[in-house]
This record gives structure tokens, C-alpha cells and sequence, in this order.
């Protein structure tokens, strides 16, 4: 620290005392302009050189924690997370898409050829047409209900009002005279 | 010549596996050591740690040379990840689960098994963790006071406040430690 005329400064005892509180006892680390200054009342002073043991030794306690170094697991963990070469991170990436590509066209691959050949339930093209009878067919054949018979009559049967003549209406035939003598 | 650490940074955001191991050779064991003396514990310190270099690999493919100091961004990322723990151990605490360190677990202990290395390590943990921050930035991790400020994002002024604050209050609780303190270790 200087003078506005460019004298450095009397350095007075707190003022030193600030600056080892500030810096440490290194004078290397001492700020530039002070330093010469503060080396020398610490030559002429007794309490400036007792001001300047006591920094000393509160460095020496400071240095006494060493940190160990970083064990190699941690070193390796640390590496392996850090940024890999763009061909590399490409490579990564095709091997990422091509595996589960590869499992999808091998699974693919097995189903088509592990498949079992589908196997024949029934001769169907051996069986004639006319001679198959469906459940729909039995259930449809008329063999006690003729509706056509065993309807009740209803509605007039008076010709004066217009009505038909049901005696003249020709009954429709019966469907049971569409089937053949099987069912009749 | 050296290679800057902001230059792996470019060859690292490429996939440079040189430039990344470098990146780690020079700065995982003193990252590891800044957050053991924040948070007091080896293996948040580790933990800590592997966070920062996560977030470290993530910018490094956006990271421009004309980029902030990586020194400085990097520990100011991993003082964010330090204050980031505090607080969650604050809310832990808050809610009446007592903080547990595990001696055993703790590698730091082997290093500083004697007796002042304890003492010093409890007078630290004891300061407000702003100043044990700038303490650990400019004894432990040999930055200068501006360096600090930026990475505390404070004025140099305010910075050594704090150091100021914080070497006294560990010289009076390390003053029965005087004369005849220990043998210095070697590294830092």
C-alpha cells in the first residue's frame, strides 16, 4: 500500500496482523506493495514477529489434513461416465438398435419354422353335396308341425262384406310336399 | 508445454480419452479434497466428487476455449454440490434424525489419526461455512483471493473478510496446539 506520492506506507502492527489474517504467513503470498514493508516491522518488532509465529503455526496446523487420494475404483467409475469418441458413441448406438432387431427377426424366424402343419379335422371336400345334413337342417325339417294345417281360421268369411271366399282359397302346400317320401 | 485444463476440456467434449484422463489425473483428487474439507466426510467427499465430473462431462461438448476458467467453474460447480448436501443435511437434522459419521468409514481418518490433525479438522468444521469455504479455496486449493472471489461469486473485499474471520477464530481455538504443533504434511 502506497502514499498518494508513491511512498509505501508505514505498515503498523494490525495492519500486519490484518494482512496475516488476510493471506497466511507466506510473504509470497502478501500483497505486492505491503509486503516489503511488512517484512521489515517484522524485523524491528517483537510483537510483529510473535503476530507472524502464531500465522505460522496455524498454517502447519492446516497442512497437518491431507486429503488421501482418490481411491482407483472411484478414478475408474469416473471414467467410464466421461464422453466417448463420436465413432464410438455411433457404434454404441448400432449395436443398441441391431440387438433388439436380431431378437425380433430370430423370434420371427422361429415361429414361421417351429410352426405345427395344420392338421386335418375332417375329409369335408369327400362329403357330397345333399348328403351332409346340418343341425339347422334337422332342426328345420317339418316332421310334426305343419303350419299351414295347424293354424286356427280366423278373420269373415262373409261375402257381403267383401271378404274372401276361404273355402276358394287354395290352401298353400303344405311344406311337407316339398320334401320327399323320407319325411312324409 | 502443459496443455491448458480448458483445452482437454475441448478435446474431451470430442471423446478424447487422453484429454479426460488428464482432466481426472489433475482434478479428481483435489476435488475429492476441497469437499472433504467443506462437508467433513470422505465419502460425501467421493460422492461429491463423481457428481462434479458427471456435470463436468456433460459440458464439455459445449465448452468454448473462450469459455470461463475451468478451474474456477469447476469449483464453483462443486461448491454448489457441497452447499447442496449442507442444506440437505440441515432439513435431515431439522427433522430429528441425528447426523451419524461412521469413523471406520472414513479413509481421512487414517491420515489424520493424531491428535491435532483432529483437533484442526473439528475447529474447521466449526466455522461458518462460507469462511471455511474461502479458507479451503486459498490455503487448501493454492487459489488467489480474486480466483476465490470469483468462484464465491463475491467482491475480493468480502472474500477476505471471510479469510480474515476465519483464521481468527481458528487461532483462538487452535491456540493450546501452540508451540511445537506437528509435522507438515507433505501434500496438499
Amino acid at each position: 500500500m502506497t502514499t498518494p506520492g508513491g511512498e509505501p506506507r508505514a505498515m503498523t502492527t494490525a495492519r500486519f496482523e490484518q494482512i496475516l489474517d488476510t493471506y497466511g504467513s507466506a510473504p509470497e503470498k502478501w500483497p505486492a506493495g505491503e509486503s516489503e514493508a511488512a517484512l521489515a516491522l517484522a524485523g524491528d518488532s517483537r510483537v510483529a514477529r510473535e503476530l507472524w509465529d502464531e500465522a505460522r503455526r496455524l498454517d502447519q496446523a492446516l497442512d497437518v489434513l491431507v486429503a488421501a487420494p482418490p481411491p482407483g475404483a472411484l478414478v475408474a467409475q469416473v471414467l467410464m461416465d466421461a464422453p466417448r469418441p463420436r465413432t464410438q458413441r455411433l457404434r454404441r448406438l448400432a449395436f443398441g438398435a441391431a440387438v433388439p432387431l436380431a431378437a425380433a427377426a430370430s423370434a420371427a424366424l422361429w415361429l414361421l419354422t417351429a410352426a405345427p402343419e395344420p392338421t386335418q379335422v375332417a375329409d369335408a371336400t369327400q362329403v357330397g353335396i345333399g348328403e351332409y345334413i346340418s343341425a339347422t337342417d334337422v332342426l328345420l325339417s317339418p316332421l310334426a308341425f305343419d303350419i299351414y294345417s295347424d293354424l286356427p281360421a280366423f278373420g269373415c268369411d262373409a261375402s257381403v262384406l267383401g271378404c274372401s271366399d276361404f273355402d276358394d282359397v287354395v290352401e298353400p302346400q303344405s311344406q311337407l310336399a316339398g320334401y320327399s317320401s323320407d319325411f312324409s | 508445454m502443459r496443455e491448458s485444463d480448458e483445452a482437454l476440456m475441448v478435446r474431451a467434449g470430442r471423446g478424447d480419452r487422453s484429454a479426460c484422463q488428464q482432466l481426472v489425473e489433475r482434478h479428481l483428487g483435489r476435488v475429492i479434497a476441497f469437499a472433504q474439507r467443506t462437508l467433513g466426510s470422505r465419502s460425501d467427499a467421493e460422492d461429491v466428487a463423481q457428481d462434479v465430473f458427471v456435470r463436468v462431462w456433460t459440458a464439455a461438448p459445449r465448452w468454448k476455449h473462450d469459455s470461463a476458467r475451468f478451474s474456477t467453474w469447476l469449483y464453483r460447480v462443486a461448491m454448489n454440490v457441497c452447499l447442496d448436501r449442507i442444506a440437505k443435511r440441515r432439513e435431515v437434522s431439522s427433522d430429528g434424525i441425528p447426523e451419524m459419521a461412521d469413523p471406520q468409514a472414513d479413509p481421512s481418518a487414517i491420515v489424520h489419526a493424531n491428535e491435532v490433525g483432529q483437533r484442526v479438522a473439528a475447529a474447521l468444521a466449526e466455522l461458518p461455512e462460507k469462511q471455511r469455504i474461502a479458507l479451503t479455496l486459498c490455503h487448501y486449493q493454492d487459489m488467489g483471493n480474486r480466483d476465490a472471489a470469483e468462484v464465491m461469486e463475491l467482491s475480493v473485499e468480502a472474500l477476505e473478510s471471510l479469510l480474515a474471520r476465519g483464521r481468527r477464530t481458528l487461532k483462538e481455538r487452535l491456540r493450546a496446539l501452540a508451540p511445537g504443533t506437528p509435522e507438515k504434511a507433505s501434500a496438499r
